[in-house]
């Protein structure tokens, strides 16, 4: 059994325990011993945003994601919605935020580089 | 010979407390102070169901009645009936049609006197409206569809949807593509809401998801598990033949993960912020409020 390699240690702001773990090409977020999500089971986010691409007709819409994760959401909104829209990121663990900048970055295209605010 | 009980009340009773037990602390987190001081236990309603009501080991109207209190001690919400037909009316793919029963009305009566929340989800369309008539509380079809889009039997058509809001309630729109019909997806999802909010008001529309999370890899992953002998026919054979084909690209576009791009799509579609507010759980909190009230 390949053994899972901790990248990162921090806390949430009520206190929890959040750690990023690494198994080959595999991460996974642990919050207090439970995971909270895996690289590895992902898709609906693009197959949504893949469905949702052409039926808008807001202008210059905005959108507030709550919870950046590994990236997917906010890749999918980014994906789906025009040129024009406003996305911004809250995310309450800076850590995060920094693991997304670093190791999860390439799992959904480093979408924060793209043009969310964070 | 008679099935030992099966679904019968007490083993109910067991699953629910054990479920509810759980997820006590997440409903604690769901909602404010001054609702949880309106339960003595500090709890709140779980959107759960009660699929089977009062349809075994009957002795009286009082004794089943009092079944209502003591799931919604649990935290437990009732559906009036399933999709086959029970002692309080018919369930959706009844073709009778046949609507609510003597004590149906007195089984809603209870529920408006107790605190649950009448939920007609899977209830049959005259079911629904004789519910609402009785129903002196906001009522709801916690997870359906708009029959005026499609006519499926598990959609409300307009007529249930505006008795329903007019008990100051709300339909939650389920993520099963074959309810949506059109393209089965995330956008089809989205037509059913905003044809929701412009006929009846985003006071009246909510998500009612219906669906688990299903992963890429579940069906390589069930593949590994030995089958289990066929315990009862599936509900879902009561469902209308067609050819519809859903395909998983569809499933995976209205998982509950997606929620965020739910919101997405409400606002792709030019819906203000107080209605996605109202639409993603501002809506469900009133009714429950006003039950507890």
């Amino acid at each position: 059994m390949k053994p899972w390699v901790e990248l990162g240690r921090t806390k949430t702001p009520d206190g929890g325990d959040v750690r990023l773990k690494q198994r080959d090409d595999e991460y996974s977020i642990v919050v207090d011993g439970v995971e909270l999500m895996s690289s590895r089971v992902h898709g609906s986010e693009g197959s949504g945003g893949g469905r949702l691409r052409g039926s808008g007709r807001a202008q210059k819409p905005s959108v507030l994601v709550g919870g950046l994760g590994m990236g997917f959401t906010l890749r999918a909104a980014l994906d789906l919605l025009p040129a024009d829209a406003s996305v911004t990121v809250a995310e309450l663990v800076p850590e995060v935020a920094e693991w997304n900048r670093g190791p999860l970055g390439p799992l959904a295209g480093d979408p924060w580089r793209i043009g969310a605010s964070i | 010979m008679r099935r030992a009980a099966t679904g019968a009340p007490d083993q109910r009773l067991a699953h629910f407390t054990f479920l509810t037990d759980h997820l006590r602390g997440v409903l604690r987190q769901a909602v404010t102070p001054d609702d949880q001081k309106r339960r003595a236990d500090g709890g709140l309603s779980l959107f759960h169901r009660q699929r089977r009501s009062a349809d075994q080991q009957w002795l009286s109207v009082e004794d089943e009645l009092r079944y209502v209190r003591i799931f919604f001690e649990l935290g437990v919400t009732w559906y009036v009936t399933y999709n086959r037909r029970n002692r309080l009316g018919d369930g959706c793919a009844e073709t009778a049609n046949g609507g609510l029963s003597d004590f149906g009305r007195a089984a809603v009566t209870e529920m408006n006197r107790v605190g649950v929340i009448v939920d007609v989800a899977h209830s049959g369309w005259q079911t629904s409206l004789e519910a609402a008539k009785q129903s002196s509380k906001p009522m709801v079809a916690s997870h359906t569809t708009c029959g005026g889009i499609y006519p499926h039997i598990r959609s409300k058509p307009d007529e249930v949807i505006r008795a329903i809001a007019d008990t100051d309630g709300y339909v939650g729109i389920c993520c099963i593509p074959r309810f949506l019909r059109r393209s089965g997806d995330i956008a089809a999802l989205i037509d059913h809401l905003e044809y929701a909010v412009k006929k009846f008001g985003a006071e009246r529309v909510a998500i009612g998801t219906d669906t688990a999370y299903t992963s890429q890899y579940a069906a390589a992953e069930s593949r590994k598990i030995p089958p289990r002998a066929k315990q009862r026919e599936r509900f879902a054979s009561l469902w209308p033949e067609d050819d519809f084909q859903t395909t998983a690209a569809m499933n995976e576009s209205v998982a509950w993960t997606n929620w965020p791009l739910f919101t997405v799509g409400m606002v792709q579609r030019g819906f203000k912020d107080d209605q996605i507010r109202k639409i993603l759980g501002g809506n469900v909190l009133r009714v429950a409020r006003a039950a507890l009230a």
